[in-house]
């Protein structure tokens, strides 16, 4: 299929990160940012970021308030808050421990 | 931190979830609109675009769902659920539930009960202002306290003290005789100093209390009426103030009224003033002092200042104070609730043992039910339900079960409580038992705690074998090592608190059966009591006295069915008079006036009537008038105490200062110790004088402090003497009432209130726990032995008898019943020590006892298994066999 499905935890890290890279957001802002970076290789079902903004949100990693979208229309903006940079820090160190430990593995020569 | 932070943020979900709602609803709505416009934007028809959006937006509801299991709290969710199907359950085996919740409710409730009296009759404060202010003065010894003072110590307190801001004494109640109109009415009265509503804090609501002038002999005769009398009496009269009264002949002026809320201690209709004198009444221990602590002063601190006044007194006047005597200062709100303190915290102690019996029983039966439900929960975690889960959802259903327990225990101890306080001895001031908030927090509480206590070993090990089972068939799983030993673990430690409560149980009601026939030193059986006041002037003269009970005992003795009379002016076993008294014939012992003596007068008949038998010399007899040789006769106590010297008969004796003869008397005679202050106490000196030689001094004021009271020996067969005794006492003079007519037997029972409420309450309760032990022993013993009837049968099959397997349950049973006995007699032993105030005549390591009950145990224990195993025994191996 050539696209991926989103891990359980690592669409946290990519809302944080995407918080963190564009400032305030909409769900859809983010979503769409999510996607473009993804350029169309990752699956995901836009819907499933709410719950996962509400779960960042009772973390207060991120809080949330109403706000003008482009067009004008009343829209739920997101933001980082400073728990939440540092939440974004820790995972992303954490992120890139882990995945270098995989890759190291997986380019390790197979044997028995 | 962020746990909580997100609880909370929970919390805030489950309470604001519309808003919730509305919000996601509208999120979702924009998002699909911006995703439509950018399909739209891409090309596509409306239409085309409005579906696209749904797919890669996903499912809305889902979306929702998940939106909303997150927003909430999902452990409030999973407990409703848990405890929907715990009562689901429960419903399903109401035999379990029902013994169960029997279990628990008993023991719940009565704990819940003993906690609301202590509750009422400890925790809550005196009904005074600043009651921790309140202390008592007290004759202090190494290892007693004389709770009375004399006057000289009182006023050596009221001269040195500093740490008072106001000090009193008050003495005995005594009776006053309220004449109105053609009515005598006796009332209790106390008599106070000046001080004392100070010191207690309590104004009246009408009118003024005492002043210190009327507080001195030769003062103003004044009274202060309590709420009670006002409105029977004067029918709540407010201009009553100032007018006179009544009382024993003397006309009182009425200068107060207590308020109706005002509870006195002791129960008391009305009050007079003290009037402390040095002599006779002031002379011998008869008043209690009582003092309020200046703000901010410590008892420590007064205890410290009447030790320092103790010496000072000794070094001004050493002949003073006794050997060994101090003066001590006593919080009085212990002194007050100090008789029920202890035996009620040994109740709390007995009830929660009752409690643990109770929380064994059930944790068993939680382990039986869980064993049969191992299979269900060995599903559970095959479908994959958590360890933690399983243990929630079994200590929900425990919680559930001690929780009604607790309800329903409650209601119990509200009905239980005031029954146990109206059981209890009269010297607590609270007559209502109330289940306030405290106590209902204390139940629920001990029913949460228990729920876990019973529920926590069982859910943990059944789920952890859960998995275990599974992997078995299923079916013999009861067996697994684990729950096994945890079951004789329970039965032991069940058989181990029954055995404490046991002997403590039989400890008392030994002490009980002891006290009862201590020997009282007279002979209380047909004794008719009857009280009255002669206060007043009409009844100081000792030959008109004597001429009054001469008649009275000629109508008494022509009552049908009434043997003899006599009058004592001090009943055995309360109190009476106490002065000093010197030793004329003991030169060397002349001087000293630390000699107290309880000083009683008595009718010449009065020992035989009383069928108390003269251990040496003569009684009193006609040759004993007015005008011949003074004599007295003393009690054995006495005689030890005082006249050790030589025989006692024919030493002279003389009561110290105006109230004796200046000449002294001869001791004529020697009786036996009654047991005068409480059966039980340490014996005191008496002397009896007879009333015709009795000094008109010592007459008014053995009157004026306490009643005086006819005996009257009685045929056994008598009937319905009680109205013609009170008739012709009436006939002799109908101005001078009487107060009651009791037998001795009453009294004597009455002066044991305190033992009897600890024996029957701490006897219910160890019957309880034996009940309940022997049930939860039994039904242990018939559960492992069902559960190794395939184990009999294979041996039967191989040729075992059934006496030999009999005796294999048997040797079971005795090995646990041992090792719970050896146990509960070793916390018996190391309990004893409470127990110490409250045996008599028994040690409280009795060896008898707890070798009996330890005995008793081990059979209950052993026995309880032979039945089950009768049973298991009579059903065919072979089909035994075949359903295994």
């Amino acid at each position: 299929m050539g696209r991926t499905d989103v891990l359980q935890g690592t669409l946290d890290l990519m809302v944080l990160k995407t918080l963190d890279a564009s400032g305030p957001m909409h769900g859809y802002g983010i979503a769409q940012h999510i996607e473009a970076v993804a350029h169309n290789t990752l699956s995901l079902n836009q819907g499933t970021l709410y719950p996962a903004l509400l779960r960042l949100e009772q973390r207060s990693w991120i809080r949330s308030r109403w706000g003008k979208s482009e067009n004008n229309r009343r829209a739920r903006f997101y933001s980082l808050t400073p728990a939440g940079r540092r939440r974004l820090q820790d995972e992303t160190e954490n992120w890139e421990r882990v995945a270098t430990i995989v890759q190291r593995l997986l380019k390790a020569p197979s044997g028995a | 931190m962020t746990r909580v932070r997100q609880l909370l943020a929970r919390l805030r979900g489950v309470l604001g979830q519309k808003q919730l709602d509305e919000r996601l609803d509208e999120e979702v709505a924009f998002h699909l609109d911006k995703l439509t416009e950018r399909f739209v934007r891409e090309g596509m028809s409306q239409h085309d675009a409005r579906a696209a959006a749904r797919r890669t937006f996903g499912r809305v509801d889902a979306v929702k769902e998940t939106y909303r299991h997150q927003r909430g709290i999902p452990v409030i969710e999973t407990l409703i659920r848990d405890a929907r199907y715990a009562v689901r359950s429960l419903v399903r085996s109401p035999m379990f539930t029902f013994t169960a919740l029997g279990s628990l409710t008993l023991g719940i409730g009565a704990n819940s009960a003993i906690f609301s009296v202590i509750n009422t009759a400890l925790l809550r404060p005196l009904p005074y202002p600043e009651p921790e202010r309140l202390v008592q003065v007290v004759r202090q010894f190494e290892d007693w306290d004389g709770w009375t003072m004399d006057r000289q110590r009182f006023q050596a307190v009221q001269e040195n003290s500093t740490v008072f801001s106001s000090l009193a004494a008050l003495a005995s109640p005594t009776g006053l005789n309220l004449v109105t109109g053609n009515e005598a009415e006796y009332l209790t009265a106390l008599p106070v100093s000046y001080e004392y509503f100070e010191v207690i804090g309590v104004a009246p609501t009408l009118g003024r209390t005492f002043l210190p002038e009327e507080d001195v002999a030769g003062g103003a005769d004044v009274v202060v009426l309590s709420y009670d009398v006002w409105t029977r009496v004067m029918n709540g009269d407010p201009s009553v103030i100032g007018q006179t009264a009544t009382l024993s002949e003397v006309p009182h002026t009425i200068v107060g009224v207590m308020p109706a809320d005002f509870q006195a201690i002791p129960n008391t209709d009305l009050w007079f003033p003290l009037r402390p004198a040095t002599n006779g009444q002031g002379g011998g221990y008869n008043y209690s002092v009582v003092g309020r602590l200046t703000p901010n002063v410590a008892l420590p601190q007064a205890q410290a200042e009447m030790e320092a006044i103790a010496r000072g007194v000794n070094e001004v006047d050493p002949g003073e104070m006794s050997d060994g005597e101090a003066l001590g200062a006593r919080s009085y709100t212990t002194l007050i609730t100090g008789n029920l303190r202890a035996p009620l915290f040994i109740l709390l102690g007995a009830v929660g043992l009752v409690l643990l019996i109770a929380c064994a029983n059930v944790a068993n039966l939680m382990l039986a039910r869980a064993i049969n439900r191992e299979r269900e929960m060995a599903v559970r975690v095959a479908l994959g339900a958590s360890r933690r889960r399983l243990i929630g959802q079994l200590l929900t259903e425990s919680v559930i079960l001690s929780t009604i327990a607790g309800v329903v225990g409650l209601v119990l101890a509200g009905w239980a409580a005031p029954l146990l306080l109206a059981l209890s001895p009269a010297a607590s001031p609270w007559r209502e038992v109330s289940l306030d908030v405290t106590v209902v927090a204390v139940t629920f509480g001990a029913a949460g705690l228990t729920g876990v206590l019973f529920g926590l070993v069982p859910a943990m090990t059944v789920s952890g074998s859960a998995l275990a089972a599974l992997r078995d068939d299923g079916t013999r799983s009861s067996g697994s090592g684990r729950v096994s030993w945890l079951r004789q673990i329970l039965i032991t430690f069940e058989i181990a608190v029954a055995v404490v409560l046991l002997v403590g149980a039989t400890l008392l009601i030994k002490s009980f059966v002891n006290l009862r026939s201590v020997e009282l030193g007279f002979e209380p059986d047909n004794v008719l009591t009857a009280q009255m006041s002669l206060t007043g002037e009409r009844y100081t003269d000792p030959t008109t006295v004597h001429q009054h009970y001469s008649t009275g005992i000629d109508r008494l003795e022509r009552v049908p069915g009434v043997e003899a009379a006599a009058v004592v002016s001090g009943l055995p076993v309360e109190f009476g008079l106490n002065l000093p008294i010197e030793i004329l014939s003991s030169p060397e012992n002349a001087g000293s006036r630390s000699r107290q003596t309880d000083y009683r007068y008595v009718t010449p008949d009065y020992f035989s009537v009383m069928g108390m038998d003269l251990v040496s010399g003569r009684p009193f007899d006609q040759r004993d008038a007015a005008g011949t040789q003074p004599v007295a006769i003393v009690n054995e106590e006495f005689a030890r105490a005082y006249l050790d010297a030589a025989p006692p008969v024919g030493q002279r004796i003389r009561i110290v200062g105006s109230w004796g003869k200046p000449e002294g008397m001869e001791v004529v005679g020697v009786v036996g110790n009654m047991q005068e202050q409480g059966l039980g106490g340490r014996s005191i000196a008496i002397v009896y004088v007879p009333v015709v030689q009795a000094e008109p001094n010592a007459i008014a004021t053995t009157h004026y402090y306490f009643p005086i009271s006819w005996v009257i020996r009685i045929r056994p067969t008598a009937q319905g003497v009680s109205d013609q005794v009170r008739e012709a006492l009436r006939v002799l003079d109908p101005r001078t009432p009487v107060s009651r007519v009791r037998t001795m037997n009453e009294i004597i029972s009455s002066s044991l209130s305190d033992q009897r409420f600890q024996t029957v309450i701490l006897s219910l309760f160890s019957l309880v726990a034996v009940v309940l032990a022997a049930a939860g022993i039994y039904g242990i013993m018939a559960y492992t032995v069902s559960s190794r009837q395939r184990e009999f049968g294979i041996r039967i099959a191989l040729g075992a008898t059934s006496p030999r397997i009999i005796g294999s349950v048997l040797r079971h049973g005795l090995m646990i019943g041992a090792v719970g006995a050896v146990l509960g007699l070793v916390g018996a032993f190391a309990l004893g020590r409470t127990l110490d105030a409250f045996v008599f005549g028994i040690s409280p390591t009795d060896p008898n006892t707890m070798i009996t009950v330890g005995l008793a145990l081990l059979v209950i224990a052993a026995g309880s298994g032979i039945l089950p195993a009768v049973r298991a025994l009579r059903r065919d191996p072979v089909r035994t066999l075949r359903t295994e």
